[in-house]
């Protein structure tokens, strides 16, 4: 054995990958050798400290949340592809097989993938809109995805549509541009108890949803979100049935994941879900006050102090 | 709602969403880049289960072979030329097959460790960082990296060399007394 080849299974036997037969080799060697015995416990020391510093970085806040939204809508947006996408052997990395083939592959051949592919997502979608019944039950969310999505967006105040601080009936064109559908946001608590504090695209998945939260005025480190999913969906805890509440005047379905009260109901062809950290009840009193918009094109809104200032000034609705 | 397929990916895969997003950040070394690497990487990976089978050492080695592979995919194609081969790697690499770790206190080494990694090519930089960050073995490094264990090997041989003599040459210059070895 060479210095070499001696240093370089000094290494090897630091980490444990010896065969046996060398490994009792290099121990009787090492038991006769301490400073070479030194030199092993040094690169178990060095890939200690670079296992602390590499360690050292965990996933974000939130991110865990952002994968599964992510997921949820890619397996809505795939059905297609789930069921038509080309597989590799192994099923390792197939989305980048698949990629790999349609770069490499001859123009004729990924013309009529390319085809093929548009004609069956075509076929899809004519399919969705004619048999897709209009009385379909609505697609069942825990309760836990709102409070997720709260804490990690909501608390850590993520404001990608960038609406913070601008009055909810201006922030019509940041929510279609970011969550790829018109949603009109409501003012909350009226008379100015909350003002819009920042909003996302994230949902619970399968379904594009609105979510921006509120900031109570005397109480910032107050904040409810809102989400507003672009089709009903039914809130559901665990499974269970959520309480509601006929006598309000929606019907409201309650919920409670750890300290997060939730409340959902349904308006416009909508689902609205109300969530902070506050108990249902009050959360159902303060969901009492909203007045959700109509999706009417940016007419005026009775009760919203913004639009009545803007009649005012300019003599029309805004 | 979420379906079967999806829970049990969920279940599967997102415990080790640590472990991805540390591999990802210290390849990238850049938050939004990582984390976007990740999503990207959970997305592939969601599409291909239905092929998935676990095997010996479960769906890590798979999530980080996608990891790899995607930000390999993403360098190529930021810098849109062929990439090298290994032997081509281990080649532009300077012979330091004299280099041992020097003697230093390695629990107060941090920050000299971590910009010796940076200064790794991202082959080694990735053998390292499977190595040392997951505790893998060479077996599921080559499994993760989909090349055989013998390179997996010479990469790290040639990755601790480098990181041996980027500490040693730190030491020289902070004037640390040591009994290198020849």
């Amino acid at each position: 054995m060479t210095p070499a080849e001696l240093r370089r299974h000094l290494a090897t036997y630091a980490d444990g990958e010896c065969e046996a037969e060398l490994r009792a080799a290099l121990e009787v060697h090492l038991a006769a050798y301490p400073e070479d015995a030194a030199e092993v416990e040094r690169w178990r020391a060095l890939r200690r400290c670079l296992g602390r510093v590499l360690n050292e970085t965990g996933a974000p806040a939130g991110l865990a949340a952002r994968v599964r939204a992510s997921l949820a809508a890619g397996a809505t947006a795939a059905g297609t592809d789930v069921a038509h996408g080309p597989r590799a052997a192994g099923g390792v990395d197939v989305p980048a097989a698949a990629e790999h083939r349609l770069q490499r592959g001859p123009a004729s051949r990924r013309a009529y993938r390319l085809g093929i592919s548009g004609l069956a997502a075509a076929a899809m979608v004519m399919l969705a809109v004619t048999l897709w019944p209009r009385g379909a039950a609505a697609t069942t969310v825990e309760a836990s995805r709102f409070a997720d999505i709260y804490r990690t967006c909501a608390l850590a105040n993520r404001d990608e549509l960038g609406v913070c601080g601008a009055p909810a009936c201006e922030c019509a064109a940041a929510v279609h541009a970011k969550c790829g559908f018109a949603c009109p946001l409501p003012d909350l608590g009226g008379g100015g108890k909350y003002r819009l504090a920042g909003g996302c695209p994230c949902g619970p998945g399968g379904v594009r949803t609105v979510h921006v939260f509120y900031a109570a005025e005397d109480e910032p480190q107050r904040v409810v979100s809102l989400f507003a999913t672009e089709r009903p969906v039914r809130l559901a805890e665990r499974g269970a049935e959520c309480a509601t509440c006929p006598r309000a005047k929606r019907c409201y379905r309650r919920a409670k994941v750890d300290s997060v009260a939730l409340v959902a109901w349904e308006e416009g062809g909508r689902t609205y879900v109300l969530c902070g950290e506050s108990e249902p009840e009050q959360l159902a009193r303060l969901a009492e006050e909203i007045t959700v918009p109509k999706a009417d094109g940016g007419a005026a809104r009775p009760g919203c102090a913004h639009c009545e200032q803007a009649e005012t000034q300019t003599g029309g609705p805004k | 709602m979420a379906s079967a397929d999806e829970k049990s990916f969920e279940a599967l895969a997102l415990p080790h969403l640590d472990t991805v997003y540390r591999v990802a950040y210290r390849l990238t070394r850049d938050e939004h880049e990582a984390e976007d690497l990740v999503q990207e990487t959970y997305l592939k990976a969601f599409k291909g289960f239905a092929d998935y089978e676990v095997r010996e050492f479960g769906i890590r080695p798979w999530l980080l072979r996608i990891l790899h592979n995607t930000f390999l995919n993403r360098i190529a194609r930021q810098k849109r030329a062929p990439r090298a081969t290994d032997q081509q790697v281990l080649e532009q690499v300077p012979d330091q097959t004299r280099a041992v770790p020097p003697k230093l206190d390695y629990e107060k080494l941090d920050a000299e460790v971590k910009a010796a990694l940076d200064q790794l090519s991202p082959e080694f930089r990735a053998v390292v960082l499977l190595w040392a960050s997951g505790e893998m073995s060479y077996q599921e490094i080559a499994e993760v990296l989909d090349v055989p264990i013998g390179t997996v090997m010479s990469r790290l041989h040639r990755a601790r060399q480098q990181l041996a003599a980027a500490l040693d040459e730190y030491a020289r210059e902070q004037r640390i007394p040591m009994k290198s070895r020849p």
